[in-house]
C-alpha cells in the first residue's frame, strides 16, 4: 500500500508490448559458433530481469517494494497542461506535458534503475556496474544501488566526465565509483586507449567496458535503455499518462518524445499503440545522430566491442562516435528493437532536430512553463513546436514527454553553435 | 508424447548420420526434423551453427539412404530450412521436398523476416500439398499466433528460447497458459534448449505433443558417439511415455 493518494495513478503492472506487436519482434542474434552471447547474459543480468527480457507476458506485476520506491522518488510524475506555451504559439488545440524531470534524480532513468537494483538485491548480488553518457543513467543507478545497499560502479563517457564534474559529484555522494571511459581498467578500454590516448569515448565503448567488468568481477550489469525489459519498466510513464489524461477527461491525438536508446519514448507511447484511436507518435532524434533517417534497419551490436548480442534495430553502426555532446543521452547509435520495428512499419514517425532549434525550444519552454528541460527532452519540445507551427488550426491534443530536467546541462546555453 | 530428434543433413558425415538416424528409428521415434544447411543459420545457437558451418549438403546432394531408413520405419520427416534459402526458387524447392517424401516444412525465419509475404507463402506451400508447420516463439505476438494457426491444421512448433540450444530463465507455467489460450486443441511440439529427461517430464506434464531435441546431439555427432545419442533417446522415450 502506498502512503499517498497516488495509489490510483501509479499502475500495479508494467506493460510489455511484445505480444501486441503487429509482427514478431526479431530475436537477438549471436553469431559465435562456440559461445552464445545471448546465454552470456545469464552471467551478468539478474534472472528475473532476463526472464522479463524474453517474456511474452503482456503485464508484469510491479513488486510492492518497487511501487513504494517509485512513490518515494516522485511518482507519479506530473502531467500538466502547457497553457502558456499554447498562448505563445497561438495554438488552438491543447498541449500537455508529462514531466519525468520531477523525479529525485531528474529523469525517467530511475524508473528502471529501481527494479533492476531490486532484482539484483533479491538475487543476492552485491555489486552493480553500468555506463553513462550524459550522466542521467549513472545518477539513477547510483541512487537505486544506494537504496538497495549495493556497491556500484559507473563507466562514464570521457567527454561527459570532463565536462560534467557535478554529475560525477552527485554519483559520488550516493556512494558510486565513477571512472572515465575509455579507461585502463578493462582490456577493451586499454585497446581503445592504445589507439588514441585522448579518445573522447562513446556509449558503445562504455557499455563494453561495463559488461567486461561485470563478467570479470561477477557483478551485475545494469541496462540503461534499448532492452525490452527496460522499456517494460518505462511503460510506467505511458500508463500514468493514460490514467492522468483519463482523470482529466482528455485523450491524446499526438504524442512526442525524444529517442536515445528509445526507453523514455517507448515507455511513453507503447501503452497507447494498441488503442483503436489513431494517435500520431513522433520520435524526435538529434540531427547529428539521425538513426531513423540515415541509419539502416539491420542486426547490429549493442556495444562497440561486440560482447553483447546483436539486435535488429535502426543503427548508425556500433562503431559510431558522435563528435559533440550537447545532448549526450541521444548519442547512441541504435534504438530499441520494438521501437525500430514500429518506425519501420510507419506506426511511429520520426523527426530530426538541430541543436540550435533545441536550444530555442528549451528557452521557450522555460519562459512559458518554467521548466529548464534536459537537452534530450528539448528535442521533444522542438519537434512538438514544429508540429504545432505547421498545424496551428488543428485543435489536436498534443502530449510531450519531458524525459528530464536540464539543470546539470546549463553549459549548452553558453556555447551556441551556428 | 513424441520425442522428435533434429539432425542437419550432411553433418558430421554420411556414415555417422546414418547410424544416428537408424538408432533413433530403433528407439521408436515417430517423427524427425531434418535440417538443410544454411550459409547463415541466423536464429540458431552455437551447437546447431556448428552443424551448418562448411556443410555442403543440399536438397540435390545428400545421402538418400537417410530417407530410406525413415520410410522403412514409417517415420514422418519434416524439413527445417530458412525461407531465405529457398525463396528464390520456391516452386522447384517445394516440389523437390515433396518428391523426397517430406510431410511438411518448418521455416523459422518466415514470420520474422518475411512477415509481409508470409500469408501468401503459407498458401503456396499448402497448394503443393506440403504442410507448413507454424513456427512460433515467445516473441510471436498473440494475434500472429492466432492468425497463422488458423491457416493450418498441423502440429505446431513452439520455440521456448530466443535461439536453439541456449537457456535463459523462462516461466514454463505461463507458456502453458498462453498455448492453451491461443492454440486450444492444437498439438504443440516444444523445442530449443531441451537438455534432458527432466525437461521431457516437465513438457509431458504440460500436455505437450512432442519435444524437439537437436543441439544436445551435436557434440556426440561430432565425435562419432552414436551410442550416447541412442542412450539419450531411449531415456527420453521412457520419460515421454512413463
Ligand atoms: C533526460 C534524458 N532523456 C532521454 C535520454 C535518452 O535515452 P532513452 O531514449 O533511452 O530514453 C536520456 C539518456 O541518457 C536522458 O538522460
Amino acid at each position: 500500500m502506498l502512503k499517498s493518494q497516488e495509489d490510483e495513478v501509479i499502475p500495479q503492472n508494467w506493460y510489455n508490448i511484445v505480444p501486441d506487436l503487429p509482427e514478431p519482434l526479431p530475436p537477438p542474434r549471436s553469431d559465435d559458433d562456440q559461445n552464445s552471447s545471448i546465454e552470456l547474459l545469464n552471467r551478468i543480468i539478474p534472472k528475473e530481469l532476463l526472464r522479463q527480457e524474453f517474456t511474452f507476458n503482456r503485464y508484469e506485476r510491479i513488486p510492492d517494494e518497487v511501487r513504494e520506491k517509485y512513490e518515494m522518488i516522485g511518482r507519479p510524475t506530473p502531467l500538466l497542461r502547457a497553457v502558456n506555451l499554447e498562448k505563445l504559439l497561438g495554438y488552438s488545440g491543447k498541449i500537455f506535458y508529462k514531466y519525468e524531470g520531477a523525479t529525485i534524480t531528474g529523469s525517467h532513468k530511475i524508473n528502471t534503475a529501481i527494479p533492476q537494483a531490486y532484482y539484483a538485491r533479491e538475487e543476492g548480488i552485491s555489486e552493480v556496474v553500468t555506463e553513462t553518457g550524459a550522466g542521467q543513467w549513472g545518477t539513477a543507478t547510483a541512487l537505486a544501488s544506494a537504496l538497495y545497499g549495493l556497491k556500484s560502479k559507473v563507466f562514464m563517457v570521457r567527454v561527459s566526465f570532463d565536462q560534467k564534474p557535478m554529475r560525477k559529484a552527485i554519483m559520488n555522494v550516493y556512494g558510486t565509483e565513477v571512472v572515465p571511459s575509455p579507461s585502463s581498467e578493462t582490456s577493451y578500454g586499454r585497446s581503445v586507449l592504445s589507439q588514441d590516448r585522448n579518445h573522447p569515448g562513446s556509449l558503445g565503448i562504455a557499455i563494453s567496458e561495463a559488461v567486461e567488468y561485470a563478467l570479470d568481477t561477477g557483478s551485475s550489469y545494469m541496462l540503461g535503455s534499448v532492452m525490452n525489459s527496460v522499456i517494460t519498466h518505462q511503460s510506467i510513464i505511458g500508463l500514468e499518462t493514460r490514467k492522468q489524461l483519463e482523470i482529466m477527461g482528455e485523450q491524446p491525438d499526438v504524442m512526442v518524445g525524444c529517442v536515445g536508446g528509445g526507453s523514455n519514448f517507448s515507455g511513453f507511447v507503447f501503452p497507447f499503440v494498441g488503442e483503436s484511436r489513431n494517435i500520431e507518435m513522433i520520435a524526435s532524434t538529434a540531427i547529428e545522430v539521425p538513426k531513423f533517417r540515415d541509419g539502416e534497419y539491420k542486426y547490429d551490436f549493442i556495444d562497440s566491442a561486440g560482447i553483447l548480442p546483436r539486435l535488429r534495430m535502426y543503427s548508425l553502426g556500433a562503431g559510431f562516435v558522435p563528435d559533440r555532446i550537447y545532448a549526450g543521452g541521444l548519442r547512441y547509435h541504435g534504438a530499441a528493437p520494438a521501437l525500430s520495428l514500429l518506425v519501420k512499419r510507419g506506426t511511429i514517425t520520426h523527426d530530426e532536430v538541430h541543436e540550435n532549434e533545441v536550444i530555442d525550444a528549451l528557452k521557450i519552454f522555460s519562459r512559458t512553463q518554467g521548466i529548464i528541460a534536459a537537452p534530450e527532452s528539448g528535442h521533444a519540445i522542438a519537434s512538438a513546436i514544429r508540429y504545432i507551427r505547421s498545424n496551428k488550426e488543428s485543435r489536436k491534443t498534443i502530449v510531450i514527454n519531458i524525459s528530464g530536467h536540464g539543470l546539470m546541462d546549463l553549459g549548452i546555453f553558453s556555447k551556441r553553435v551556428t | 508424447m513424441n520425442i522428435i530428434p533434429y539432425f542437419t543433413l550432411g553433418f558430421p558425415d554420411d556414415g555417422t548420420l546414418q547410424a544416428a538416424v537408424r538408432s533413433a528409428a530403433e528407439n521408436g521415434i515417430r517423427m524427425i526434423e531434418l535440417g538443410f544447411p544454411s550459409q547463415d543459420p541466423k536464429y540458431d545457437g552455437p551447437g546447431i551453427r556448428k552443424t551448418h558451418a562448411g556443410n555442403r549438403a543440399s536438397m540435390d546432394a545428400f545421402d538418400p539412404s537417410i530417407l530410406s531408413i525413415l520410410r522403412e520405419h514409417g517415420i514422418s520427416y519434416y524439413a527445417l530450412l530458412y525461407y531465405s534459402e529457398i525463396h528464390d526458387s520456391l516452386d522447384r524447392k517445394l516440389s523437390r521436398l515433396k518428391e523426397l517424401g517430406f510431410s511438411g516444412i518448418i521455416l523459422p525465419d518466415l514470420l520474422i523476416d518475411f512477415f509481409g509475404e508470409s500469408r501468401e507463402v503459407i498458401l503456396h506451400i499448402q497448394a503443393q500439398s506440403l504442410e507448413l508447420i507454424p513456427f512460433f516463439t515467445q516473441a510471436t505476438p498473440d494475434a500472429v499466433i492466432s492468425d497463422v494457426s488458423q491457416m493450418t491444421s498441423s502440429w505446431i512448433y513452439y520455440g521456448l528460447q530466443p535461439s536453439t540450444g541456449i537457456i535463459v530463465p523462462l516461466d514454463l507455467a505461463s507458456v502453458t497458459q498462453r498455448v492453451k489460450a491461443l492454440l486450444p486443441g492444437r498439438d504443440v511440439v516444444y523445442g530449443f534448449g531441451i537438455r534432458g529427461t527432466e525437461d521431457i517430464k516437465m513438457l509431458r506434464s504440460m500436455g505437450a505433443y512432442g519435444a524437439a531435441v537437436g543441439s544436445l546431439f551435436v557434440k556426440y555427432l561430432g565425435s562419432g558417439d552414436v551410442e550416447s545419442i541412442s542412450r539419450i533417446l531411449s531415456e527420453m522415450e521412457v520419460a515421454a511415455s512413463a
